[in-house]
């Protein structure tokens, strides 16, 4: 995907919750437990191709013993290298077998897991989405999955090896030659406390590398795509200039991780490297004083030198599989969103009434002050006001998007909000601005909210949007793929699909919130009047900025400050004198009102 | 490591990507060459290792106490030196990379900004998208492999002449049969890559699905359809689950066989080895040496197959970068600051006819959106006119002007412009001394008498269109010196009704927006975006239907104001508002050509096809 916005460092708004590590831990348990005989066999073939591996090592001691003795016998030498070539076709297939089942196991996990995910954000409630935005669902929906996909087909599988090595080598050393088991210890302190040293910045060390370069990245991605901008308001030194502003800080975010490493690297490697010379010291000590056998300080030494490999690589992924932890915590917490308790009662009519609503989104500051509201049936209300009036933040509320915090919204005589959001939207609907248009076909697009549509319906919908053209113009007709790397749809477009949406849902009631605002004057016209004929008999909301609507609406709402400060039809409003009609005035020009 | 990012990135070699790559590791070859001289002593100093362990245990079968301690004491020097070399190796190929990283960055941006608005046209923005993420990268990559490839090289060569001279026939199992064993799985390496590229491209998909049903997400809970989007959702998901099985059971015969393969060599060594121990041709010292040093060499044997997929990756990379590096603009040239402050006279679009006069606002009502959109590109050169058509400034054809002198004097504000990520003062911030490109501004304080009196002659001469241009030259040209100071930044946003934008942000100036500045609302955006237009204060400022998006009332308010902020200088306005029209000097009416011209007001009372056009109702 594109670099998109994953790049403002800005520290993500925590929207969504997060869960804890008790969910994640029960989570990843129960998942396991459903694939427990998979698990088992993953655990088991790694376990095989370990202890496999450890013949290496006691095969050698016996030949060096064998060659240092006087007397040789060469079927035992022969023996020897026979066990070893079994033992290394046993781990050979041992280690095929378990990759294999790892993988099977991990692709039904991460399937599985991702079909939750997605499964929790489709059933989020309206209200949350609206107000948390869709950009942190997007990063989850993202990074956090390409996260989690790494840690799980990569890290997991790594770290179950490298443990069962250094499991079975740790064994292995202490059953060859107990004492040099001790060789092990000095070292694993210091390894254990720089380990966590570095981890504990690591972390926030490497997110800040990222988020650097993305930013970069970015920017000059944005300064390709953006050029025309840029040019017209010639800010071509200034772009560069930033580039490199980002790329410093970049730079230092990369120096800072550097030193980390510059520690933390030769730390390791020298903890590697004293385990193995003390082997050899007290190995060759004990075995000059009579103590050990050649055999086994050989295989001892051997081992040790044998533990560096898993040892790095579980020290290595730790940092991977804590990334994924928290990516895990982050889409299951999508799953721990409160909705809203839900009725089952039937709304019954199709009347729909605001009384005294309030609303605030920061508590203390209202946006509503009391708005009532009870348009007849079948009639056209239209709200104007200045920006900022709360025009937006009824319709929200009409629609059962927010419920208001006193007062209500009722449609049919229940709770907008309370009603399920699949019955909701055969009572109400609310067109906005805002449009999408799905990735998929032109038919997708349109029967999302009438499955079962025929042809001709999707083709007459279109038609009264006044999409006729489009369709004409669309290769593959209702079949063709609309979307990014696909046909693209102008703004207008995409609001005519909206309201072709719209049209196939048939509501009784409908909130139109500036939803012809991106289409040009007359075909916005002509689409208001082909949409007002179908919609004969429903009721109809809209927030309209061009007043020529207020102009045939039944009644009209002037908003402002989130109050009610004129109501009534477009005639008493102009009789009245107030805003409206002074605004009316200046729209119609000194010419035309006279 | 080098102050990065780099004060002057240098001029590529751009003629192939080979040449490019060289010349990226000529311009560092500082780093490169110390990276590598620790690369050696790193690698040749683990590759030491198993041979002081071979002659360590040689010590313990003799039961020599003190050369035990000492081979104990070689090995932990060793050890100690690789730890340090190796941190030390580390950090040059970090720098290689972060020089070589940053300075395509430094190249990329700066390429892009000469060509400006060219660029878009020439490529798609996913194509540089893709550079940056991943192209630069694998450049980078190929200069940071360097120190350990130059390890990897002379270590394999020390291990293997020791070898060989202490066994020649152990020597050459080991020799030869590491370099064949790690070899052996390359043609699985392509195959295995293949079914990975296969899975990422299915994970994307999905993730695509993803993100489309997250965006639609209002959509979709307020209209319906979660469950068929769950499903194709599940579809997708469940290609991700087949494509990663296909990979992971490559990938197990790849583990088997990495496994088996040197393995077996092992197996060789030993075998062999134990019966030229048993001969005494060897020591047994000897023997663990052999051994453990067949395990070692697997480590250059992979470098060396890592620096080979490295380096052709990289040249593909390369070749992308080249692209868009070599684009240039074709820009006529012209002495910027002899064009003092520009032509005078009226600014004339032959192909409609429309007519500027200068320092009025002019409103322009097309019958279609386009029709509007082509006109301001026109007069702002972002298009050119239709053949045997020019745009002209009095009677100079603005063609000839330098693009440069243009761009700073005429600025068009698009319908939907690309909004620029960033905090809002800084976006808003009109180009100064600081960080205009050239001293474009400076020239507005020349001489202009030259230039005025080569063109006050223009609406006398210009007898061709003089019958069919509507609009007045009466206004004549204004000078300079009735330029209005310039206005602070609150200034222009409350002229743009944009104040209320602002401070409804959670930082307000200080608030960061994203790309296209799409936490905003369509009549935010558009607000903040005349603003932008208004700080940046050209003589002729174009504006694409800059109240598409408000509501009436601030419609109103907008209209006003600019009237107010721009008096004294040129302002086209498309638009069909009559709030809008009202405010301008001048009204002109396109349809195909200009059809006609004058006050909102004449208009209305002259022109009933104009009233229906500007009052939709009243055309009822």
């Amino acid at each position: 995907m594109t670099a998109d916005d994953t790049a403002a460092i800005d520290p993500t708004d925590p929207g969504f919750p997060v869960a804890g590590r008790g969910t994640v831990r029960r989570y990843l348990r129960a998942a396991l437990r459903r694939e427990r005989r998979a698990t088992a066999r993953v655990i088991g073939f790694f376990g095989l191709a370990s202890v496999a591996g450890l013949v290496g090592p006691q095969v050698l001691g016996q030949v060096v013993s064998e060659a240092a003795g006087s007397d040789h016998d060469l079927g035992r030498v022969e023996l020897a290298a026979a066990i070893f070539a079994v033992a290394l076709v046993v781990q050979g297939v041992a280690a095929t077998a378990a990759s294999r089942q790892a993988g099977h196991l991990t692709a039904r996990l991460l399937a599985r897991l991702r079909g939750d995910f997605v499964g929790a954000v489709l059933a989020l409630p309206l209200g949350v989405v609206e107000r948390a935005g869709t950009g942190e669902l997007q990063t989850r929906a993202s990074s956090d999955v390409e996260q989690l996909t790494w840690s799980v087909r990569q890290a997991a599988p790594q770290m179950v090896v490298a443990i069962a090595q250094v499991v079975a080598i740790v064994i292995a050393i202490l059953v060859t030659a107990p004492l040099l088991g001790l060789v092990l210890l000095p070292t694993v302190p210091l390894l254990v406390a720089g380990t966590r040293w570095y981890l504990k910045r690591a972390r926030s060390g490497y997110e800040r590398t990222m988020a650097t370069w993305d930013v970069t990245n970015a920017r000059v991605q944005e300064t390709a795509a953006g050029g025309r901008t840029i040019e017209t308001f010639r800010l071509a030194r200034r772009r560069i200039a930033q580039v490199d502003g980002d790329i410093a800080d970049w730079i230092a975010a990369e120096r800072y991780t550097l030193r980390l490493r510059t520690i933390y690297f030769p730390l390791t490697e020298a903890c590697y490297v004293v385990p193995l010379v003390l082997a050899l010291l007290v190995g060759g000590f004990l075995h000059a004083d009579g103590r050990l056998s050649v055999a086994a300080v050989t295989a001892a030494v051997l081992y040790v030198q044998l533990l560096i490999s898993p040892v790095d690589t579980v020290l290595s992924y730790l940092d991977e599989l804590q990334l994924g932890t928290a990516s895990l915590g982050r889409l299951l917490g999508v799953r721990e969103v409160e909705a809203p308790p839900l009725t089952t009662v039937e709304p019954t009519g199709t009347h729909v009434v605001a009384r005294d609503v309030r609303y605030a989104y920061r508590p203390g500051h209202d946006v509503l002050h009391g708005v009532d509201l009870a348009p007849r049936r079948g009639s056209r209300v239209v709200l104007v006001g200045p920006s900022g009036a709360g025009k937006s933040t009824l319709a929200l509320l009409l629609t059962g998007v927010h419920g208001p915090r006193t007062g209500y919204v009722r449609v049919g005589g229940v709770d907008a909000h309370s009603l399920p959001p699949d019955r909701l939207r055969s009572e109400i609907v609310l067109v906005t601005q805002e449009y999408h248009v799905f990735n998929g076909m032109l038919r997708e697009n349109l029967a999302l909210s009438a499955p079962g549509a025929s042809d001709d319906d999707l083709v007459r919908a279109l038609d009264v949007v006044g999409a006729r053209p489009l369709l004409e113009r669309l290769p593959e007709g209702l079949d063709t793929v609309l979307g990014p790397g696909a046909v693209q749809l102008s703004p207008g477009e995409s609001q005519q699909l909206a309201l072709a949406r719209l049209v196939l849902q048939d509501p009784h009631t409908l909130v139109l919130d500036e939803a012809t605002a991106l289409l040009d004057p007359r075909a916005a016209r002509d689409l208001e009047r082909s949409l007002a004929r179908v919609l004969e008999g429903r009721t109809v909301i809209s927030v309209a900025h061009r007043l020529d609507v207020a102009r045939d609406a039944d009644h009209v709402l002037v908003i402002d400050g989130g109050r009610v400060v004129e109501e009534g039809t477009h005639d008493q409003l102009l009789s009245a004198g107030g805003s409206y009609a002074a605004l009316w005035r200046s729209w119609q020009g000194a010419a035309a009102s006279g | 490591m080098l102050a990065l990012p780099l004060s002057d990135p240098g001029v590529p070699e751009t003629r192939s990507p080979g040449r490019f790559l060289l010349w990226c590791a000529r311009s560092q070859a500082r780093v490169l060459a110390t990276g590598s001289t620790f690369g050696v002593v790193w690698m040749v100093s683990q590759a030491m290792i198993p041979l002081a362990l071979g002659a360590g245990l040689g010590a313990i079968l003799h039961r020599s106490k003190h050369e035990i301690v000492l081979w104990s004491l070689v090995v932990l020097a060793l050890g100690l030196l690789q730890a340090v070399a190796g941190v030390l190796r580390h950090r040059r190929a970090i720098a290689s990379f972060l020089i070589c990283a940053s300075r395509v960055q430094q190249l990329i941006a700066r390429t892009a900004t000469a060509l400006g608005g060219d660029l878009a046209r020439r490529v798609a923005t996913g194509e540089v998208a893709n550079i940056g993420a991943s192209d630069i990268e694998r450049v980078g990559e190929a200069l940071d492999v360097v120190a350990r490839f130059a390890g990897g090289v002379v270590s394999y060569t020390v291990v293997a002449i020791v070898l060989l001279v202490v066994s020649p026939p152990l020597g050459a199992i080991v020799v030869l049969g590491v370099p064949l064993a790690v070899l052996a799985v390359v043609p699985v390496l392509r195959p295995l890559e293949r079914r990975q590229t296969a899975e990422r491209d299915r994970r994307s998909e999905a993730s695509s699905i993803a993100s489309d049903t997250v965006t639609g997400l209002r959509v979709l809970r307020g209209l319906g359809g979660e469950q068929v989007f769950a499903r194709r959702y599940d579809r997708a998901s469940g290609k991700v689950a087949a494509a990663s099985v296909r990979t992971a059971n490559l990938q197990a015969l790849l583990d088997g066989a990495q496994v088996l393969l040197p393995g077996a060599i092992v197996v060789a060594v030993t075998w062999v080895g134990a019966h030229l121990a048993v001969d005494r041709s060897i020591s047994a010292g000897e023997l663990v040496a052999f051994y453990a040093s067949a395990a070692f060499l697997v480590i250059p044997m992979q470098t060396f197959v890592e620096a080979a997929s490295k380096w052709t990756a990289a040249v593909v990379a390369a070749r992308r970068i080249v692209a868009i590096l070599t684009m240039e603009r074709h820009m006529p040239a012209g002495d910027v600051a002899a064009c003092g402050e520009g032509p005078s006279g009226d600014l004339v679009d032959e192909e409609t006819g429309v007519r500027i006069a200068p320092g009025t606002m002019t409103a322009v009502v097309p019958s279609t959106p386009e029709e509007g959109t082509e006109l301001l590109e026109r007069l702002g050169r972002w298009t050119s006119p239709g053949p045997g058509f020019q745009v002209r400034w009095g009677d100079v054809p603005v063609v000839t002007l330098p693009l440069e002198w243009y761009r700073a004097h005429v600025v068009m504000l698009e319908r939907s412009p690309f909004h620029l990520r960033g905090i809002v003062r800084e976006v808003l911030a009109p180009v100064d001394a600081t960080d205009a490109t050239d001293a474009v501004d400076d020239a507005d304080a020349t001489d202009p008498t030259d230039a005025a009196d080569a063109t006050d002659a223009t609406a006398a001469t210009d007898a061709t269109d003089a019958g069919s241009d509507l609009g007045t030259g009466a206004a004549g040209r204004r000078s300079s010196t009735a330029r209005s100071p310039r206005l602070t930044m609150t200034e222009a946003l409350d002229a743009a009704q944009a104040s209320e934008v602002v401070t409804s942000l959670p930082a307000e100036l200080d608030t960061h927006l994203p790309e296209q500045w799409r936490t905003l609302s369509g009549g935010q955006r558009q607000r903040l975006s005349l603003s932008q237009a208004l700080l940046a204060d050209p003589d002729v400022l174009l504006l694409d239907d800059p109240t598409s998006a408000v509501d009436a009332h601030t419609e109103a308010a907008i209209a006003e104001a600019l009237a107010s902020v721009r008096r004294g200088r040129t302002t086209v306005v498309t638009t069909t508002s009559p709030l809008v029209a009202e405010q301008a000097d001048l009204v002109v009416v396109l349809e195909g050509r200009a059809r006609t011209a004058g006050r909102h007001e004449q208009l209305l009372e002259a022109d009933p096809a104009y009233e229906a056009q500007v009052l939709r109702g009243g055309a009822r």
